[in-house]
């Protein structure tokens, strides 16, 4: 088999003419003897011919020599050389020149790293803006500030900034994702519980306004993904609680003694304004957060101009359009893995510690210059109040067209009275209940029937029991009417105040209802 | 014998007549660059059919010829007149082609998988195959190292001793890639027997 391959492989240099003298005298002598060597001959020759044939036909290319001289000619192929060089010759130049610089001004490049780490600082100090025109701070995010110590960063609340003290004491500030929507509606509630008038509310939001602005200031994003924030925002958030609950002692002390317990209520002197203590100690560095690093740089920032500014421009912008989208700096922080990059960055810094979580970033200030003062903690009203406010729910009595009404008062009505908040929901309930006791007493008939039958012995007994049943079933039941009717009498009391004819008489309409579904 | 003729022009290259390969190229040197368009006329064809059998692609055949005279001019200064000047073209030529083909798998790699491959037996469905078009397409099944040396002797009429010097490679090797070629290409035709050798 190796010959017969050996063979046909020199048959196939046979046909070729690629053998020599010997050999060709030697193939031919095996051919002439074997018929397969004569058939495979045969089928290489064949092979060879059909191949041979079936060279393509090229058709001329034309300009070949036109468009290679063309390409030989370009710049290209004679500056080749020198652009070969051109590299090698520029870097070595340049560290020559950097070598003849060095050696006459040695911090040169100290200096310039220093120069780099300013304009660092500068990028992410420029443009930034206070919170308020960010997001369009609100009275209620204030007053959700006081109490929740949350500020939104964004108009449309989807990032937070928290402020808060860890285990030891020592500030720390949260950049996270809203999930959980805060009520909207806390401080409503809380100026409809304190009853204030009209005057007092506008105090009130004068108040919250004034902070509002200095809050802001504290508080600086940039769009170039920067938070700046003042050190003394912790002492703010605790100015303005402070404030407001020394506002609400003020005007509305029993209201406010309903919410909070007696004993949870400071001695809070009601000629301090708070916030007095506070603008006066403000210091001029801000901690820079961004993703790349956090520093505290001096800050120097002329709010006063700034506010002007941006006072014109909304007012122009609102002329101009009604657009939603008016807010220019749409301030988003990334929340994403860089920022784990960033906590490594971090481990050797005394100032700062970082932690990153799913929802979002925590920055721990270490060894942080805030400004200390004499400022009362009240978080423990705080939680009090929020506890309260999330209790209160607002009924707007007068419900088809209460804006005809000028004097329409809202009634704060507390959810754990047995009072239901809706006069619908009243009619049902007492049907309910007398429906109920009915059924009751018609069941125990029953079984009073059928204990009587089984066993007539007993049967006193068990009555005296039953009635005794049906008599505290009366009793609870007069129990909650009592209930009812004072609260009956209440909400007469509050419709005397209303000086819309109609909507007395449909009240009263509606008592005297009740009053009759009572005496059924 | 050729090669005892060509030991002769590398000891004494003679200028047989102004215009031989030798001749031209020293006139380049000289710096009559004329001469390099006459080379170039005068083998250009020879070099654009080899990069086509190499390849059995007609579009690329011009790009990589203007490549290969490109080189060639780069490097004609540099050139030693120990072989005979198409012997050193060849070479190129076929470097060149394997360039080509090397850059081309390696984009085969990162490309989507295409369905390239014809089945040579789909031919029989045209009612009037092209029997050189089968044969053609046959060949460019082989593999390179198979295929170069076919197609240089059965197409291009070289003798085994141009096809190892051009693929800088033993006469040996050539004989033997060639009649493995022709075995392969035989197995490959093999459905279409009848119709091709009738």
């Amino acid at each position: 088999m190796k010959n017969n391959r050996y063979d046909i492989e020199m048959l196939s240099a046979y046909l070729d003419g690629e053998l020599s003298p010997k050999e060709k005298i030697y193939i031919e002598e095996k051919i002439k003897s074997s018929l397969d060597l004569q058939r495979k001959l045969d089928e290489l020759k064949r092979l060879k011919s059909i191949t041979s044939e079936a060279k393509p036909e090229l058709s001329e290319s034309y300009y070949f020599e036109t468009r290679l001289m063309a390409s030989l000619n370009t710049a290209e192929s004679k500056t080749e050389k020198i652009k070969k060089w051109i590299p090698a010759f520029t870097f070595t130049t340049l560290a020559a020149a950097l070598i003849f610089v060095l050696s006459i001004n040695p911090t040169l490049i100290s200096n310039f790293l220093e120069q780099q780490k300013g304009n660092i600082a500068d990028f992410y100090k420029s443009n930034l803006k206070p919170l308020l025109y960010a997001a369009n701070l609100t009275n209620e995010d204030i007053f959700n500030f006081a109490l929740y110590e949350e500020l939104p960063l964004d108009p449309s609340n989807s990032q937070t900034l928290k402020l808060s003290y860890d285990q030891t004491g020592k500030e720390f500030f949260e950049i996270k994702q809203n999930s959980n929507t805060k009520e909207q509606n806390n401080l409503k509630n809380f100026v409809a519980a304190l009853d204030l008038n009209e005057s007092e509310q506008k105090q009130m939001d004068s108040l919250l306004k004034v902070y509002s602005e200095k809050i802001s200031s504290q508080v600086l994003v940039s769009d170039k993904n920067a938070i700046a924030i003042n050190p003394n925002i912790w002492n703010l958030r605790k100015a303005v609680l402070a404030d407001i609950l020394s506002f609400a002692k003020k005007h509305g002390n029993e209201n406010f003694q309903k919410i909070v317990k007696i004993n949870q209520i400071p001695s809070i002197d009601k000629n301090i304004v708070w916030l007095e203590k506070v603008k006066n100690e403000s210091p001029k560095d801000f901690i820079i957060f961004t993703p790349d690093t956090v520093f505290s740089t001096e800050l120097d920032y002329d709010f006063a101009e700034l506010n002007n500014e941006m006072k014109k421009v909304s007012e122009e912008m609102k002329q101009a359009s009604k657009e939603q989208n008016s807010q220019k700096v749409i301030f988003k922080f990334k929340l994403d893995s860089t920022l784990v990059g960033l906590t490594d960055k971090l481990k050797s810094d005394k100032n700062f510690k970082m932690f990153v979580h799913s929802n979002g970033v925590q920055v721990h200030l270490q060894e942080m210059n805030i400004p200390e003062m004499e400022l009362p903690n009240f978080d423990s009203i705080a939680v009090a109040i929020s506890e309260a406010t999330k209790n209160f729910t607002l009924v707007r009595v007068g419900s088809p067209e209460l804006p005809e009404i000028p004097e329409t008062k809202n009634f704060v009505i507390r959810k754990e009275s047995n009072f239901n908040n809706s006069i619908k929901s009243r009619e049902v309930n007492i049907d309910s209940v007398i429906e109920e006791n009915n059924k009751r007493i018609e069941i125990n008939n029953k079984k009073r029937q059928s204990v009587k039958f089984n066993n007539d012995s007993s049967a006193n007994e068990v009555k005296s029991m039953v009635d005794s049943l049906i008599i505290k079933q009366n009793e609870e039941l007069r129990r909650q009417i009592e209930q009812l009717r004072r609260e009956i009498e209440k909400f007469r009391q509050d419709l005397q105040n209303l000086n819309n004819r109609q909507k007395i008489q449909e009240y009263e309409e509606i008592i005297k209802l009740l009053e009759e579904q009572i005496e059924i | 014998m050729n090669s005892d003729n060509k030991k002769e022009d590398m000891e004494q290259p003679k200028i047989l007549t102004l215009d031989d390969d030798f001749s031209l190229i020293k006139r380049f040197i000289d710096g009559d660059d004329d001469s390099f368009k006459t080379l170039v006329n005068r083998h250009k064809e020879k070099v654009r059919n080899i990069i086509y059998l190499t390849l059995m692609e007609p579009d690329v055949i011009d790009d990589i010829a203007q490549d290969v005279f490109i080189t060639v001019f780069k490097n004609l200064k540099h050139f030693r007149f120990e072989s005979q000047f198409t012997t050193w073209l060849y070479r190129i030529t076929v470097n060149k082609c394997k360039d080509y083909l090397r850059k081309k798998n390696v984009r085969k790699i990162f490309s989507p998988i295409k369905d390239e491959e014809e089945d040579i037996a789909s031919f029989r469905i045209n009612e009037d195959p092209d029997i050189k078009e089968i044969v053609r397409s046959a060949i460019s099944k082989l593999p390179d190292k198979l295929r170069i040396p076919l197609v240089l002797r059965d197409m291009e009429g070289f003798s085994y001793q141009e096809i190892a010097e051009t693929l800088n490679c033993e006469i040996g090797t050539v004989k033997s890639r060639i009649f493995r070629a022709r075995e392969a290409l035989k197995k490959i035709l093999e459905p279409l027997e009848k119709e091709l050798f009738v």
